[in-house]
């Protein structure tokens, strides 16, 4: 060191210092600012997830009915075969319209090209020529979903014997539920739309009984 | 006390390399300062993202559980949404006109014609039937032509029999 030149001595210090500086700066700097990056970066996504939740809420909070559209919605596409379903309809409505139902059919399930659960049916009713006519608009506002496909209409006099052939369709019910974070959105126009006619279909009325409570049978060889 | 500079001026550093040292002290000192003020903002930024991080987290947790709390009606949204989008795509299939619907006046109220079979399917009708007079089939005819809900009209046979007159097949097109 003593046989360095005087100036050198003198400027090795303050340079060096500059020099500490100017990396300690950059590497700090670039630190920050990259420290900086990743956490606006976890902010936007808990903002975002903030969003979702929020819209969620809303939804949710508002949304009035929800349990009656669901069993209307149910009830019209259900997620099992319908075919029992759709025969006491339409048996319930043939008696209410004075006609006789017979011959009732139900063909095997297949699944169509669009991812449908499809049930052929067939079955013949037999009545006044108006009767018949006014059940089979009816069948168009019932509860599952009947689509006639064809029809055979024999003329008996001023009586009418139809055999029908019709399709009901369902869906198996989703298995999964949406994760709690997924974007959930409100019902659109036409899905109101739709809920609304729905509202007003021919729901299938069901009974249910109570188990009985079992109790000690005191004479159990009585009649 | 007053600083007194013994040294010889000869052996002094010159005055450029002076100056050039005040100068590297000056751009120190200002690199110092620049350093300090933008370390102090960026850590103070720093600060602010990490205390918004968790408040949005606090946020989101409350949200979440009342979403959970509302969990029987989100299942029966989520259940309404997924029915109501099938229908959809099931109206949207279902589109053919089913053609007794809309036949009411097509099989009733058609006076001197007898109708002995009808048979439909999806957008077409056939009928078959008889007249004994062919005023009545005009009559018929003539209601099922000036109808709107038939795109076409076909005579598919049409025959005369002395026992029950006139005997028809037509294929209406919806």
């Amino acid at each position: 060191m003593k046989n360095l030149p005087f100036i050198v001595k003198i400027a090795a210090k303050p340079l060096l210092i500059l020099l500490l500086l100017i990396a300690f700066s950059f590497i700090g700097l670039s630190k920050a600012f990259y420290e900086i990056g990743s956490l606006r970066e976890t902010l936007a996504k808990a903002k975002k997830s903030e969003n979702i939740l929020k819209t969620k809420l809303d939804t949710l909070s508002v949304s009035a009915d929800v349990s009656e559209n669901a069993n209307s919605a149910v009830s019209f596409l259900p997620g099992e075969n319908p075919a029992l379903l759709v025969l006491w309809q339409l048996r319930s409505n043939a008696i209410g319209s004075g006609l006789l139902l017979s011959n009732y059919k139900v063909g095997s399930e297949v699944k169509d090209a669009s991812g449908f659960m499809k049930v052929a049916l067939s079955f013949d009713v037999d009545g006044p020529v108006e009767a018949v006519l006014g059940f089979v608009n009816i069948t168009k506002s019932i509860s599952p979903n009947v689509w006639i496909d064809k029809t055979e209409l024999d003329f008996v006099g001023e009586t009418l014997r139809a055999a029908i052939s019709a399709s009901s369709y369902w869906v198996p019910f989703p298995t999964k539920m949406p994760a709690l974070t997924d974007v959930i959105t409100a019902l659109d126009a036409s899905e109101k739309d739709i809920i609304s006619s729905l509202s007003d279909n021919i729901q299938p009325s069901f009974v249910s009984q109570s188990v009985a409570i079992p109790r000690e049978n005191l004479n159990p060889f009585g009649e | 006390m007053a600083k007194i500079n013994l040294l010889p001026p000869d052996l002094g550093p010159n005055a450029s390399v002076l100056k050039f040292l005040n100068l590297a002290k000056k751009i120190a000192i200002l690199i110092g300062l620049t350093f300090f003020i933008f370390g102090t903002l960026l850590v103070g930024y720093i600060v602010f993202l990490r205390m918004e991080i968790k408040a949005a987290d606090k946020r989101t947790q409350a949200l979440k559980s009342s979403i959970t709390a509302l969990t029987e009606t989100e299942q029966k949204f989520f259940l309404l949404k997924e029915r109501t989008g099938n229908i959809k795509k099931l109206m949207a299939k279902e589109t053919q006109k089913e053609p007794l619907t809309n036949s009411k006046d097509l099989l009733l109220n058609h006076q001197g014609i007898v109708l002995t079979q009808v048979s439909t399917s999806l957008g077409k009708i056939t009928i078959s039937g008889s007249s004994p007079s062919t005023n009545s089939l005009g009559d018929f005819f003539e209601k099922i032509f000036l109808s709107d809900n038939f795109k076409g009209v076909k005579l598919t046979s049409f025959l005369f029999n002395p026992k029950s007159g006139y005997l028809f097949s037509l294929e209406l097109n919806l």
